[in-house]
């Protein structure tokens, strides 16, 4: 659009648009206006319709109760409607005469309200005297008028009479005499015709302006000005009726009876169940307002021709200047830096001009910039290669030096990856620098010169070549009706190699001399060809296909033969020139030699195949992951055990692989790994499948340069647990059973006493009675039976002491042995005296113990010293005590019989002895119940000694509590 | 035989099932100085009928001592003693606990089931009838017993 057009539409847009908000705005505020106007005028009629229909019901009740009050009235009804009168009787038809001539026909002619008027009889309701005779004798005790006129002075509703065929409006009231008696009820027919003329009586503000009356039922009771015998014919159901049957006044814009849009008001009037309606047509009332909107109109379309000839006039004004400037602008954009704008006004428009003209010499200087620039981009190649240099140095020595470590192989894989990086990048540099040379040069003519030297020297090896014979030969295969290039090559490699021979190279550098190994860059031309092998013509055939498809450029890892004939890996960026895009005749390539990094990368490849057969052939699992709980590394097991997909690991945390406190137990041992180096833990891994299986882990930290990596390994306890679970079963069984195995010896040994005292009691009951009557046979026999008895009552009470040691102990407890030997002391006091013993004591150090224990494993000890002493000898006893760190050893030593060492076991065992009871008595339970009591108390008890030579008992008792 | 401090054959209840010991103490109780009446109960159950006069023993009497033995058949000794002295009636007998075990725990029991005393039956003949010669002593002409304890008519 011209700036004319644009101007001048503008123009016009800022003069109409105020015009119309202002129009409307005043169009929308009159009618506001008017529609409130109207509203109050018609809800005012309503209310002065409603006055008067009030009144003139009033007015004819109010007659009508003059009437019924008349004392005449009153005496002539009470006669005529006694029953002993009949209406033939002579009096009868001269009252009746009476009262129509005289006061019913003056009021009917008078008030004018009523059409007739009767005297209903109050017994049954039968109209006894009517200005309509036709009435008389015809009765209506059941008319609501007449019921309710019994009462008290009544309006009935204005209903439809069948009787009377038509609509009809009683007013009654009754007659009473002079003690208040009812004596009849005076009705009155009323007119309705007044009431319509009420109804219809209208204001001179509007020609459309309509009042009715609707009852409750819809149906019209006045007639409507636009309708004819409507009144309670014709229901109506418009939207100010329905509103207003629901009891309700207000107004409205609706349609009415006709269909027409009209303003109406409603009132209800809830004395006589009616509904008054005033309406107005709305083109009626809005009629000024369409009058205020077309002047608007008309004086808006003046506004708009005269705008638009003045708007067409400025904008002329203004745009000659700017077409001025744009043929200027034109001129220079086509080549001619030495053109110079003219605009001899000093506005906005003359500065842009000069602007122009200061632009066109900044032009004329970038261009020589931009040559620079290109210099620059050599530079930095230069710049790249070296560095590239430096990592490949770099990249060598890592892989010489830690190539067997796994952490370093995957620092070389990085290295690897970083030249590789900086290799593309300095081919992609190269690569835009050539295409935006070949860019300049066409479009700022450089110098050719400059161009060639650039390729030539570049550090990249660069080559461009002429495809369009190639392209030529694609067009006639697609035409020949081979049609899917994609499909042709895919199996044919020597179609790819004929169309290789149709790459036309024009020019080489130097540094493809020396990639492709050539003598010369003579050489490397004539036998291009020898540079691609079998794989390289898969790629070629791509190549081709993309550029058939359109895209110009291409790139991917290639296989090259040298001029020498080895294969080096490359990567080659193939790119048609800016220009070329239909004829393919310039196309440069780029290659780069990433033979070396191929070679790393293989090697570091084999380095983690190796480290991945080491850590899958580990039998249990095996894990790593940094300090953020990214899962670096981890084995075969590692997901089979947890049933997760390799993809699934690498997204999840260690802890989500256990569950409830495994999750706290392993957060905390993860932690106190990376915190101190290593940790060790038992915890349930909990597959996906929610399988929990108890694992034993064990993690060390390894320092990288980037952060602290855990490595673990864990194996599966599940059978140690189980062998765990059972040892501990076992061993509650087997306390179990020694419980029982002492309380069964305890119970049983009990129960013995009871039939041996009874053997032992009637023996001695037998021998003291019948003393007399035995000889002495009988009464040795009887001393052997009660020795017996004496002695299995002994045994049986050192099992139960002896059962006794486990089942009945007392908790340990901080136990003085001083006090210990002192209490035996006083127990042995007899047989001390009785044999003369020595006894030598140190003092005694202070034990956790059980007192009596103690006091009763030295009694036995000191005891069994005193009664096995040589015949002769005095005993001498030395009690000592050795402090071995851990635990106390105790001695005690005699000069007594001794014995032979090969029975040192033996002597602790139940009822062992070593001696006939004749030489020495005891049941021999002393040293198995000492046994028992150092075994309770966590030590070991045992003796040394040789057949005369006096026996030494140790025994141990360890310090810790723990340890008992 | 002597009187005692009742004036009276004394009346003593042995609660035992053991017929060996019944006739032990009979023979015991023969030889002692006071003039004595004995009843036996076979356990717990019938012991506590006498006392209560209860079924077969509506006539029993009233006893002076109960001598009682701990193992016994459907009600124990210890149960018969806990029923004793929580019955407000039977209460002020004196029980003697006549038994074969010499275990601390049933004589701590006992005690706490407030027996009158506790006595092992000792196996020697001598011992025994010693024994039940000096509990008669003790608690027939040494201790002096409520009034009410007295038979009822």
């Amino acid at each position: 659009m011209k700036l004319v057009t644009k101007l001048t539409l503008i123009f016009l847009l800022l003069t109409i648009v105020p015009l119309a908000v202002v129009g409307f705005l005043a169009y929308d505020n009159g009618r506001r206006t008017i529609e409130e106007n109207v509203f109050n005028h018609l809800s005012s009629i309503n209310i002065h319709k409603e006055d008067e229909f009030e009144l003139w019901i009033e007015t004819n009740q109010r007659s009508l109760r003059e009437l019924s009050r008349r004392p005449l009235v009153r005496d002539y009804t009470a006669f005529m409607s006694s029953e002993n009168v009949s209406n033939q009787d002579e009096e009868y038809q001269t009252l009746y005469a009476k009262l129509i001539e005289e006061h019913f026909g003056p009021t009917l002619e008078e008030e004018g309200g009523f059409l007739d008027l009767s005297i209903l009889r109050a017994v049954d309701g039968m109209i006894i005297i009517s200005t309509d005779t036709a009435l008389e004798g015809k009765y209506r005790e059941s008319a609501s008028f007449f019921l309710e006129g019994k009462q008290a002075s009544y309006v009935d509703e204005i209903n439809y009479s069948i009787t009377e065929g038509e609509l009809v409006l009683h007013i009654s009231t009754p007659i009473l005499d002079d003690s208040g008696e009812l004596i009849a009820v005076l009705a009155g027919h009323a007119d309705l015709a007044e009431m319509s003329d009420i109804m219809t009586k209208r204001s001179e503000l509007n020609d459309s302006e309509d009042s009715y009356l609707v009852n409750k039922f819809n149906f019209f009771v006045t007639e409507p000005r636009f309708g004819h015998d409507f009144a309670l014919k014709k229901a109506t159901h418009t939207e100010g009726v329905d509103a207003c049957l629901l009891g309700d006044d207000g107004e409205g814009i609706y349609l009415d009876y006709r269909g027409e849009v009209v303003l109406g008001a409603y009132h209800w009037l809830p004395d006589h169940d009616l509904c008054l309606l005033t309406e107005v047509d709305q083109t009626d009332a809005f009629q000024p307002i369409h009058k205020l909107r077309n002047t608007i109109a008309v004086i808006a379309f003046i506004s708009g021709v005269v705008v638009t000839a003045l708007s067409v006039f400025y904008a002329r004004s203004i745009t000659r200047p700017v077409d001025r400037l744009i043929a200027g602008v034109d001129e220079i954009g086509s080549g001619n830096l030495e053109h110079r704008i003219h605009i001899e006004v000093s506005d906005e428009l003359g500065l842009l001009a000069e602007s122009f003209n200061q632009m066109t010499v900044n032009l004329a200087e970038s261009q020589q910039e931009n040559i620079q620039l290109v210099a620059e981009l050599k530079a930095g190649s230069v710049e790249l290669e070296r560095r590239v240099e430096e990592r490949t140095k770099d990249l060598k020595a890592a892989q010489l030096a830690t190539l067997s470590m796994m952490e370093d192989a995957e620092k070389s894989r990085q290295i690897a990856e970083a030249v590789s990086e900086e290799l593309r990048a300095a081919q992609i540099a190269t690569m835009n620098m050539m295409m935006d040379v070949e860019d300049a040069r066409t479009q700022a003519e450089l110098n050719e010169v400059r161009f060639r030297s650039l390729f030539e020297e570049s550090p990249i090896a660069l080559l461009e070549e002429d495809f369009s014979a190639v392209r030529q030969r694609l067009t006639d295969l697609t035409r020949n009706g081979t049609v899917d290039l994609k499909t042709y090559f895919a199996g044919d490699n020597q179609a790819i190699r004929e169309c290789s021979q149709l790459i036309k190279v024009i020019s080489i550098n130097q540094a493809s001399v020396k990639l492709f190994k050539a003598h010369n860059q003579k050489q490397l031309l004539e036998k291009f060809g020898d540079i691609f092998v079998d794989q390289s013509l898969e790629i070629l055939g791509r190549e081709l296909l993309t550029f058939w498809n359109g895209e110009m450029n291409f790139e991917e890892e290639f296989i090259h033969q040298t001029m020498a004939g080895e294969q080096i890996w490359t990567i080659v960026k193939v790119s048609i020139a800016p220009g070329y895009e239909n004829s393919w005749e310039k196309v440069f390539v780029s290659i780069v030699d990433i033979s070396e990094q191929k070679k790393i990368r293989e090697a570091v490849l084999r380095e983690k195949d190796f480290s991945d057969r080491i850590i899958n052939s580990i039998p249990g699992v095996f894990y790593m992951f940094d300090d953020e709980g990214k899962f670096l590394r981890w084995n075969k097991n590692f997901s089979q055990v947890l049933e997760y997909s390799d993809e699934e690991i690498a997204q999840m945390h260690p802890i989500d692989l256990f569950e409830g406190e495994g999750k706290a137990i392993i957060a905390e041992r993860i932690q106190q790994v990376f915190v101190s180096g290593q940790s060790d833990a038992e915890a349930e891994f909990v597959s996906k499948s929610g399988v929990a299986t108890p694992y034993y882990f064990t993690g060390f930290r390894m320092d990288t340069e980037e952060k602290p990596i855990l490595i673990g390994t864990g194996i599966d306890i599940t059978e140690r647990q189980r062998w765990e679970n059972q040892l501990s079963e076992k061993a509650d069984e087997l306390a179990r059973s020694n419980e029982e195995l002492e309380r069964f010896a305890y119970v049983a040994s009990h129960d013995l006493q009871e039939p041996l005292r009874m053997v032992a009691s009637y023996l001695q009951l037998l021998e003291r009675r019948y003393a007399d009557h035995l000889d002495q046979d009988a009464r040795e026999f009887i001393a052997f039976a009660v020795d017996g008895a004496t002695r299995m009552k002994r045994l049986i009470n050192d099992l139960l002491e002896y059962s006794r040691v486990g089942t009945r102990g007392q908790e340990f407890d901080s136990t003085n042995l001083n006090l210990v030997l002192g209490r035996v002391h006083v127990n042995l006091q007899a047989a001390l005296e009785e044999s003369g013993a020595l006894i030598s004591k140190p003092e005694m150090p202070t034990v956790l113990a059980d007192e009596s224990q103690l006091v009763q494993l030295f009694q036995n000890l000191l005891a069994n010293a005193i009664k096995f002493s040589k015949e002769g000898d005095i005993p001498r006893i030395t009690v000592s005590v050795q402090d071995l760190g851990h635990e106390w050893q105790f001695a005690v030593k005699d000069n007594g019989i001794g014995f032979d060492q090969q029975y040192a076991e033996r002597i602790f065992v139940i009822f062992q002895r070593l001696h006939s009871k004749e030489e020495y008595a005891g049941t021999g339970i002393g040293l198995a119940v000492s046994k028992r009591i150092v075994e309770r108390h966590g030590g070991d008890i045992w003796a040394e000694s040789e057949p005369g030579e006096g026996a030494t008992f140790y025994f141990t008792m360890p310090k810790d509590a723990a340890a008992q | 035989m002597s009187t005692n401090i009742l004036g009276r054959a004394v009346e003593i209840l042995l609660v035992e099932d053991n017929p060996g010991d019944i006739r032990l103490t009979r023979e015991a109780l023969k030889e002692g100085k006071v003039s004595n009446n004995l009843y036996i109960a076979k356990d717990g159950v019938e012991g506590l009928e006498f006392l209560r006069r209860e079924g077969e023993h509506a006539n029993a009497i009233r006893p002076d001592l109960v001598l009682l033995d701990l193992n016994l058949p459907r009600m124990d000794g210890r149960e018969l003693l806990e029923i004793i002295k929580a019955d407000d009636d039977l209460k002020r007998i004196p029980v003697v606990i006549l038994t074969t075990s010499k275990s601390e725990e049933d004589v701590l029991e006992t005690y706490n089931l407030h027996a009158n005393c506790y006595i092992t039956k000792p196996v020697d003949l001598d011992q025994f009838l010693k024994v039940v010669k000096t509990i008669e002593d003790f608690w027939m002409t040494i201790v002096k017993l409520p009034s009410n304890s007295e038979r009822p008519v």
